[in-house]
C-alpha cells in the first residue's frame, strides 16, 4: 500500500498546497503566489500576505485534492510548514492543516521550511545519501549545512544581514527592474561582462562558513549613484554581471570549501537561488575538478512550494514522528532544533 | 441540531457546543499569551471527548469572523474551514458583535457591544433589542468619541458590553449619564454559544457561507495598506 501526505506551504507569499505518494512521486502540486499583490509595496507585507493566504487556503487544498484524483479519505497524514516564516502566514496553513488532520483522524506532521528544501531534492534524486553539504539560499535564507542522517543538521554558517535572493531584489529595485530580482538580473547580467566593475566578495576568505551581503549591496548602489550624480550612462548589463558574479563567487567558494573540510562527495542546492543558472554552472565546474557530484531540484522545486513539505513529511510518517496538535508556528525555527 | 461555536477574536479561546435550544457545553481558556493557534484543535478534541461525541456527529460549526484581533479571528476561522472541508459540514460565519448582543435581545433597550481595537480605536455596532435584535447603527471602527457623538443625542437606555468599554466607563458615565448601563466586560465575552446559536439559525435559513470565500469581517485596513493610501491617494 501506497502512502499519500498532503503537504500545506503558506510560510511566506506562495499559499501551496501538494500530494505526493511515498515520498517521492508527486501527484499534484498547486502554487498560488502573491507577487503582484505585493509589489506595490516593493516587497512582502506580513498583514497582507496573512489575509491573502486566509483567501487561497482552501481553494488551493481542493485544487490539489482535485487534480490528484484523490479523495480526502485516501490521505495518510497531513503535514505543514510551522517555522521558519512570517507568523500569522504560518498560522494559516497550520490552523487548516490541525483542524483537517484531526477531523479525518490521521496523524499532523510539523515540517521545518528550511528541511523541506532540502528534501525537494529527493523528489527527482533517487542517489541522494548523507552525509552531504547543502547551501539552502533564497529570498530568506542563506544558509550552509551539513547533513551527517536525515533529521541531523548542522548549521556550518548562514547570513549576518541580508539573504542573497534578498539582494538580487534590492539592487534589481534600485535599478527599476521590477520584483522579484532573481530571474531578471540572470537574464540582464548575461548580455553584461562579469569582470567590468570590481565588487567586494564579502567573507570569502573568512575562516568562518557564514556570508554577509550587506556590504556588496552598498557598494553596487554606490556605484550606481555615483554614475547618476554625473549624468553618466549606466551600464546596466555589466553592473549585473559583475554583481551577480560577486554573489557567485562567494555562494560557490563557502560550500566548497565546507565540502573539503568535512571530506564528502555530495553538495546540495537548495531553495530559489539555487535555480540560477550560473550558480549551477560554476559550482559543477570547481565541484567537477575535485571529484564532488553536485545536485539540485528542478526550477519550480527550488521555489517555494508543497510538495517538499509533503516529501519531509512522508519521511517522519514513515519513522512515526507525528507532532502534537497543540504545535505552535514557530518564526525563526532553527534547522538544528528537533522536531516535534 | 448539535452546532459547534468558535469564538478566538478576544484573548479568549471560546467554545460552545448546542443542540437545537439546549447548552450541550461550554468552555473558555484564556489565551493570553496568544495561544490560540496551540489550545484551539486539542480544545475541541476535549470537548467533544467529554461528553462522547464525534466531530461527525456534528451538523455544522459557527465561528466568529470579528471584527476582533486579526491573528486570533484567523486562526478560529481556519481550524473552522479545516474542519468544515473535512467533513463536508456548513461553515457559518457571525459577527462578533452580534454574538455579544445576542444574551439581551430580549431587553428593549439600544445595546452597543464594543470591542477593543488599536490606537484608541473601538469596534461597535447598536442595536434595539424586544422581541429580537434589530440594527439601528452599523459597525465602526472609531474613537469613543464619534461613537459617544451619535448616542448622546438619543435619550435612551443602552447597554454597554464589552472589553472596550473598560477604558471609557467614566466617559461614557458624563456623556450619557443615567441612561447607560453597564455589563462585565469579561462575563460578556466568551459568546461563543450565542455564536454557536445564530449559526444554527442561519443554517435553518439556508444561509451557510462558502468555505473557500468567507474572510474576516476586519473592519480596518492593514497598516501598509492605510499608508500606501495616504501616499497615493
Ligand atoms: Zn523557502
Amino acid at each position: 500500500m501506497s502512502d499519500l501526505i498532503l503537504g500545506i506551504e503558506t510560510s511566506c507569499d506562495e499559499t501551496a498546497a501538494a500530494i505526493v505518494e511515498d515520498g517521492k512521486k508527486i501527484i499534484s502540486n498547486v502554487v498560488a503566489s502573491q507577487i503582484s499583490i505585493h509589489q506595490k509595496y516593493g516587497g512582502v507585507v506580513p498583514e497582507i500576505a496573512s489575509r491573502k493566504h486566509m483567501e487561497y487556503i482552501i481553494p488551493v487544498i481542493d485544487k490539489a485534492l482535485d487534480e490528484s484524483g484523490k479523495k480526502i479519505t485516501d490521505l495518510s497524514a497531513i503535514a505543514v510548514t510551522y517555522g521558519p516564516g512570517l507568523i500569522g502566514s504560518l498560522l494559516v496553513g497550520l490552523s487548516v492543516a490541525k483542524a483537517m488532520a484531526y477531523a479525518q483522524n490521521i496523524p499532523f506532521i510539523g515540517i521545518n521550511h528550511l528541511e523541506a528544501h532540502i528534501y525537494a531534492n529527493l523528489l527527482e534524486h533517487n542517489e541522494i545519501k548523507p552525509p552531504f553539504v547543502c547551501l539552502i539560499v533564497s529570498g530568506g535564507h542563506t544558509s550552509l549545512v551539513y547533513i551527517r542522517h536525515f533529521g541531523e543538521y548542522k548549521l556550518l554558517g548562514q547570513t549576518k544581514d541580508d539573504a542573497a535572493g534578498e539582494v538580487f531584489d534590492k539592487i534589481a529595485k534600485v535599478l527599476d527592474l521590477g520584483y522579484p530580482g532573481g530571474p531578471i538580473t540572470e537574464k540582464l547580467a548575461k548580455e553584461g561582462e562579469p569582470s567590468s566593475i570590481k565588487f567586494p566578495r564579502p567573507l570569502l576568505n573568512d575562516k568562518s562558513y557564514d556570508f554577509s551581503f550587506s556590504g556588496l549591496k552598498t557598494a553596487v548602489i554606490y556605484y550606481i549613484k555615483e554614475l547618476k550624480k554625473e549624468n553618466k550612462n549606466i551600464p546596466v548589463s555589466d553592473i549585473l554581471a559583475s554583481f551577480q558574479q560577486a554573489v557567485i563567487d562567494v555562494l560557490v567558494g563557502k560550500t566548497i570549501k565546507a565540502a573539503l573540510k568535512f571530506k564528502t562527495k555530495q553538495i546540495i542546492l537548495a531553495g530559489g537561488v539555487a535555480a540560477n543558472s550560473l550558480l549551477r554552472k560554476e559550482i559543477k565546474k570547481k565541484a567537477n575538478l575535485l571529484n564532488i557530484k553536485v545536485f539540485y531540484p528542478s526550477i519550480f522545486l527550488c521555489t517555494d512550494n508543497a510538495a517538499m513539505i509533503a516529501s519531509a513529511g512522508y519521511y517522519k510518517f514513515k519513522e512515526n514522528k507525528k507532532s502534537s496538535l497543540n504545535l505552535d508556528a514557530v518564526s525563526r525555527l532553527p534547522l538544528e532544533r528537533k522536531n516535534q | 441540531m448539535k452546532i459547534l461555536g468558535i469564538d478566538t477574536s478576544t484573548k479568549f479561546c471560546n467554545l460552545g457546543l448546542i443542540e437545537d435550544e439546549d447548552i450541550l457545553i461550554e468552555c473558555t481558556i484564556n489565551g493570553l499569551k496568544k495561544k490560540h493557534s496551540s489550545i484551539l484543535v486539542p480544545a475541541i478534541k476535549n470537548l467533544l471527548k467529554t461528553i462522547d461525541l464525534k466531530i461527525e456527529e456534528i451538523n455544522g460549526i459557527a465561528v466568529s469572523i470579528g471584527p476582533g484581533s486579526f491573528t486570533g479571528l484567523r486562526i478560529g476561522l481556519c481550524v473552522a474551514k479545516g474542519l468544515c472541508y473535512a467533513r463536508s459540514l456548513p461553515l457559518l460565519g457571525i459577527p462578533t458583535l452580534d454574538a455579544m448582543a445576542f444574551p439581551f435581545k430580549e431587553i428593549p433597550y439600544l445595546i452597543c457591544p464594543v470591542l477593543e481595537s488599536k490606537k484608541d480605536e473601538i469596534y461597535d455596532v447598536v442595536f434595539r433589542g424586544g422581541v429580537s435584535l434589530h440594527k439601528v447603527m452599523d459597525y465602526k471602527c472609531e474613537d469613543i468619541q464619534s461613537l459617544l457623538f451619535r448616542l448622546s443625542p438619543l435619550k435612551e437606555k443602552i447597554i454597554f458590553s464589552g472589553d472596550g468599554i473598560k477604558k471609557y466607563r467614566d466617559i461614557i458615565k458624563e456623556k450619557i449619564g443615567k441612561d447607560a448601563l453597564f455589563i462585565d466586560s469579561q462575563l460578556n465575552l466568551p459568546v461563543a454559544t450565542s455564536i454557536a446559536f445564530l449559526g444554527l439559525n442561519k443554517l435553518k435559513k439556508g444561509e451557510e457561507d462558502n468555505i473557500s470565500t468567507l474572510s474576516p469581517f476586519y473592519l480596518r485596513k492593514s497598516e501598509a495598506e492605510i499608508i500606501w493610501e495616504k501616499k497615493y491617494k
